[in-house]
């Protein structure tokens, strides 16, 4: 894990694109509006939930090419290793350096646009719970697309994003409108671990089905 | 199903409300309802595949996602066509119509998966994974119209309770729903022949 956080720290591109892009989003996106029109709070949730859909993919994409190519992947099965765990770890570190801090720009930038005006633990860890989950199905389309191209794994892996959407969804807006969003937040937390572990699986036999 | 759009489409009553627009149920209707029950068909298969390794399955999964897609395609026209009359619209960002639109693009997306690999075991294996992992839209789908107030009304036959059409628009109905399933079974083995012949020649 500590080694996976490292290598991903080292490729400075892949980490703080993702995060750099997202700020540009939220940067971007009162600049194409009226800064001092209200529609910035109604239409902040549509965007903030395009705009993480936007960064999982582009953060997953080729996340597994490296060890794929450089036969990292195919060395750990020949000397018996798991890949669950290495695609696991690397998800894990992925979630540390990309996720967290999307999840942390993402609650500032509602607290800024007055789109959360309270419970701002609870939206920090709702954000990061869902980009959990959508970095775990990008995850699966990245490998799937393996040497195929980024285009290949978004079409088959977009339309599993649907329930984390909705879910996601509901989950802002009871918390814009201050009702008790903590059920949700549990549902989002469990989804994320759930999901999380079946994806690094399925990621894991995609991987080793390219491999063979 | 030809008989159950004849009596549809000729003798059944106009509707009070939607008059004879609503007749386009018996061809909506039975798509609707087949173009997820084909997707449980290929997640079985799918399943049966990773599983058991059975050689006719990839075969069965490809034939499907071609039907289904047509099918799915299908849904999404004639409830389009039946829009214009009754909504006032060809289309609206409703929770049915876009999780049914999205299931179309699922279809979409396996036919173009499997046909992205060279290797024909490795598309196989894939296809299955991407199908039986897509399952779970299936259910928001068929709950979409309970789940949220939308403009599709919510589900007026159903297994357990009274259905809420009347029985001489049902009937007609339900001879659609048989007919047009006898007829995607014999479209299936034709494309299944198909698409065997094709895998082999390969």
């Amino acid at each position: 894990m500590i080694t996976e956080l490292f290598k991903l720290f080292q490729r400075t591109r892949d980490w703080l694109g993702p995060i750099l892009i997202f700020t540009m989003i939220m940067i971007a996106f009162p600049l194409s509006l009226n800064i001092y029109s209200a529609d910035l709070i109604s239409s902040f949730e549509s965007v903030l939930v395009i705009s993480l859909l936007m960064i999982a993919f582009i953060s997953c994409d080729g996340i597994f090419n490296e060890d794929f190519l450089d036969g990292s992947f195919e060395m750990l099965i020949s000397e018996g290793g798991s890949l669950f765990q290495a695609v696991f770890e690397k998800l894990c570190a992925s979630f540390v350096l990309i996720s967290f801090p999307i999840a942390l720009a993402g609650l500032l930038f509602s607290i800024a646009n007055g789109a959360i005006n309270q419970n701002y633990m609870i939206a920090l860890l709702g954000i990061f719970f869902v980009n959990i989950i959508l970095n775990s199905i990008f995850a699966f389309g990245s490998a799937i697309s393996l040497n195929k191209g980024a285009i290949l794994g978004v079409i088959s892996v977009l339309p599993f994003s649907m329930p984390a959407i909705i879910l996601f969804g509901r989950f802002l807006d009871s918390i814009s409108s201050n009702i008790s969003s903590i059920n949700l937040l549990q549902l989002l937390g469990g989804t994320s671990i759930i999901t999380f572990l079946i994806f690094s699986w399925l990621c894991s036999r995609i991987i080793k089905l390219h491999i063979e | 199903m030809l008989l159950g759009w004849i009596v549809g489409l000729l003798f059944a009553p106009i509707d009070a409300v939607q008059g004879h627009s609503y007749r386009i149920i018996y061809l909506h209707v039975p798509m609707a309802i087949y173009s997820q029950l084909i997707y449980w068909f290929m997640a079985i298969w799918s399943f049966c595949f990773l599983i058991w390794k059975i050689k006719i399955a990839p075969s069965m999964i490809l034939s499907a996602a071609y039907i289904g897609c047509m099918v799915t395609f299908l849904a999404l026209l004639s409830g389009s066509v039946w829009g214009i009359p009754t909504w006032g619209t060809w289309w609206q960002w409703d929770a049915r119509i876009t999780s049914t639109f999205i299931l179309f693009i699922m279809y979409l997306a396996l036919l173009t998966v499997n046909n992205s690999f060279q290797n024909t075991n490795t598309a196989d294996q894939i296809t299955a994974w991407i199908a039986l992992v897509g399952v779970i839209n299936i259910p928001i789908i068929k709950k979409s119209v309970d789940w949220w107030s939308t403009l599709h009304q919510p589900a007026s036959i159903s297994l357990t309770t009274e259905s809420s059409i009347d029985l001489s628009m049902l009937i007609p109905l339900l001879i659609s729903v048989i007919g047009v399933g006898i007829f995607l079974f014999s479209l299936g083995l034709k494309v299944s022949r198909w698409v065997i012949y094709r895998r082999e020649s390969d």
